[in-house]
């Protein structure tokens, strides 16, 4: 390829249009893979953890099967798990969460991403220990169960929010305020019962990289509460929520996932037993001769132990699916009009082609230039759009956390460049060039057929 | 850099011999017709013609008898319907599309009435497209390139682009571009034709010096004081060859002035 080629392209403007329209949709490639790709990418790198759910089949009448997920755990499945087998490490349920709950500091305001109320094992869950203060001890899980409405006056908090609030200072022993004006922040349900007024920051805990997030997607939060349900192991209540976690040792996760199930059916059979009968008062009496099953009886269910990173994957898939196929259609429009362009250099070139033709070009190099010279658009519009597509991936994702008012919006950008991947970026290049060389095969084609003479028609 | 197409022969006698009994060109029965219109256009008909090496060829016809096709078809920038064409005695129609490009980038030159300069690049670098295509290295490109400017007194217009020069200086460059590669024939479709009459004299003079050094020339002109300037007359009509006769020393004495504007253009 001669620059001289890249002299004649430039002469065009339209051809800046192509190159535009590329990096574009290489930008919306990369950006996408860079945040889809890695997880798919992960492997077994990623954390031990397991999701445990019980999941039902119901036929709904007027609806069909519809999948139920119901709170049939008790705290004690989770001791019993965790001193049954060596491979749990700690089991804890979903924390109680609260999204975007306004929080006060020296007279500024900030927008916390998500608040919780969490369990002893909540740290072991996660896989981290505090970097400053300590986290709840049990007078403060205990103090939580005593008084659940909110008198707690400790909270630990995540380093990244401790940077946001506080800058360099040591967070431990400064105090946050949650304000109780009405109807502005406080969120339905549980944000409600959190705790009003003022509370003191008792530890700050580094939490896991950004990249294993999507392992704790519902047990994430920057500000924690002790939870007032969680007195170790001798709550009988019924966890409020069908899912729980466990953290498995390092090793055979599969055989962990085996375990689990077969610990838990039985018990989970016999509840099921114990279950009132919809709409009939009281459940299964021994003592009763057995009733025939109504239709409306529901079927037993089914203990799912699942790596929350087949979560992610799958989620990865289907997102990155969606986003992906419209990154894909903004590459085959930039592909199109590639073409366009192409056919429109062509359609002023046919003089000039006809003249190097003339001058002893054969038509295996005019179709070689003519290529060359798609590759030389799609591949600039490719290394534009790479490189565009970090600092603009940057932009939108700082803009989105500063209209949702989150306290990552201020901190430092090297936190959020996470989000490039140098296989996402190989991967929008390749494309590009692949979209370059398919658009240009037929005006290359239709090129390498001009005829020599063509450099003098029309009295040239 | 025109390689010969010919076997070389054994002997230095086949070689005179050889020399003598094969033109450098030669056409028999070459038939032309366009066939882009509803109805077919015959633009030659049955052109038998041979040129020796070393000859000025003036071509001469009204309007539309065909000279240009017959120096394209010439040139192998365009292929006869019907006929056959020798180069050096090698049979050019139906040569594969690399041989044609080849012949075409190492064996011939073209003039043309408007120049034909890339517009994006230097005088410098026009005169260098031939030669990559022929492969030779860029320095060696480059050197050559600026002797032959010079020669045309070029030397302080080389990285000037064709908008940025004269139209004889534009024509020029042509010349030294149709050179580049040391054809064994040079063809011009009306070569002055777009330019005032000092320049075009300047121009044919350039030609008759290279016509002196040896190069073959075809020029088609239907100016009789261009036409002039060759050694031999070909003449056209309806795609025939109407007329074939050298041009006597006297008839080139006689010709007027080129600068005469009144019947340039018949
Ligand atoms: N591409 C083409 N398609 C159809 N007809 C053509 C084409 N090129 C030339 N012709 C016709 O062929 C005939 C010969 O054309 P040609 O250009 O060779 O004439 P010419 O002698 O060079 O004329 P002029 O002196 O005007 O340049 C003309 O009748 C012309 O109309
Ligand atoms: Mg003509």
């Amino acid at each position: 390829m001669h620059s001289w080629a890249v002299r004649r392209l430039a002469r065009r403007w339209w051809n800046l249009l192509a190159v535009l329209q590329v990096a574009a949709g290489v930008a919306a490639i990369t950006a996408i893979g860079s945040t889809v790709l890695p997880v798919l990418w992960q492997g077994d790198d990623g954390p031990q953890i397991l999701t445990v759910r019980y999941e039902r089949e119901l036929n709904e009448p007027g609806i069909g099967k519809v999948i139920s997920i119901e709170p049939i755990f008790r705290y004690e499945d989770l001791e019993l798990l965790k001193s049954e087998l060596p491979g749990v490490v700690a089991a804890a349920e979903a924390p109680e969460s609260a999204y975007q709950v306004e929080v006060e500091v020296e007279g500024r305001r900030y927008i916390v991403q998500r608040v919780a109320r969490v369990g002893p094992d909540y740290l072991k869950l996660l896989g981290v220990s505090p970097v400053e203060g300590s986290f709840f001890s049990d007078d403060d899980f205990r103090q939580a169960a005593a008084d659940p409405s909110g008198t707690v006056k400790s909270v630990v908090i995540s380093q990244e929010l401790a940077r946001v609030l506080f800058g360099n200072e040591p967070a431990t022993g400064k105090t946050i305020t949650l304000p109780t004006r009405a109807g502005k922040t406080e969120l339905a349900g549980a944000a409600s019962s959190f705790a009003h007024g003022s509370v003191q920051v008792i530890g700050v805990v580094e939490m896991p990289p950004v990249r294993d997030r999507y392992a704790f997607f519902e047990v994430y939060a920057d500000l924690l509460f002790p939870s007032p349900r969680a007195v170790g192991g001798s709550g009988t209540t019924a966890a409020g929520t069908g899912t729980f976690y466990v953290r498995a040792k390092t090793g055979d996760i599969e055989k962990v996932r085996r375990e689990i199930i077969a610990t838990l059916t039985p018990l989970i059979r016999q509840r099921e037993a114990e279950e009132p009968v919809p709409g009939g008062g009281v459940g299964a009496q021994p003592l009763q001769p057995p009733q025939p099953p109504r239709p409306s009886q529901p079927p037993p269910g089914e203990i799912r132990v699942e790596t929350p990173q087949a979560w992610a994957v799958e989620a990865a898939t289907t997102g990155g699916l969606y986003l992906g196929s419209m990154a894909m259609i903004a590459l085959i429009v930039s592909g199109i009009a590639l073409f366009t362009v192409t056919l429109v250099n062509l359609a002023e070139q046919r003089h000039s082609i006809g003249l190097r033709r003339a001058l002893g070009a054969s038509r295996g190099s005019i179709l070689r230039e003519t290529v060359g010279e798609a590759i030389v658009l799609a591949g600039t519009g490719g290394v534009l759009g790479v490189a565009l597509s970090e600092p603009v991936g940057r932009f939108l994702l700082q803009t989105l956390l500063w209209t949702a008012r989150s306290p990552l919006a201020s901190s430092s950008p090297w936190r959020l460049s996470a989000y490039f991947d140098l296989r996402a970026a190989a991967l929008g290049l390749l494309l590009a060039l692949v979209v370059g060389v398919v658009a240009v095969l037929y005006p290359g084609w239709e090129s390498s057929r001009l005829q020599p003479v063509e450099a003098f028609r029309d009295g040239r | 850099m025109g390689e010969p197409l010919t076997q070389t022969p054994a002997t230095p006698a086949a070689m005179a011999e050889q020399e003598k009994e094969t033109p450098l060109i030669s056409l028999r029965g070459i038939t032309k017709i366009y066939y882009t219109t509803k109805t077919p256009v015959p633009a030659l008909n049955g052109i038998d013609l041979d040129i020796q090496p070393g000859e000025f060829v003036s071509v001469m016809g009204p309007s539309g008898s065909g000279k240009s096709t017959l120096l394209h078809i010439l040139g192998a920038l365009d292929v006869p319907t019907r006929g056959e064409y020798l180069l050096e005695g090698v049979r050019v129609t139906g040569l594969p599309d690399r041989e044609l490009s080849r012949i075409r980038n190492r064996h011939f030159g073209f003039v043309f009435q408007s120049y034909n300069l890339f517009p994006e690049l230097t005088a410098l670098e026009n005169v260098e497209v031939p030669m990559i295509y022929a492969g030779v290295r860029a320095t060696e490109r480059r050197r050559r390139a600026e002797r032959l400017l010079e020669r045309f007194g070029l030397s302080h217009r080389m990285t000037h682009r064709p908008a940025e020069l004269s139209g004889g200086e534009q024509q020029r460059v042509a010349i030294a571009r149709a050179l580049a590669n040391g054809p064994t024939l040079l063809l011009a479709d009306e070569p002055t034709g777009n330019l005032p009459t000092a320049h075009g004299e300047e121009i044919m003079s350039i030609l008759q010096e290279l016509n002196d050094e040896g190069m073959t020339l075809v020029v088609v002109t239907h100016d009789w004081r261009i036409a002039s300037y060759g050694k031999r007359l070909v003449e056209l009509k309806d795609g025939q060859v109407v007329g074939d006769r050298p041009i006597a020393p006297e008839e080139r004495r006689l010709r007027p002035g080129i600068g005469d504007q009144l019947d340039r253009r018949p």
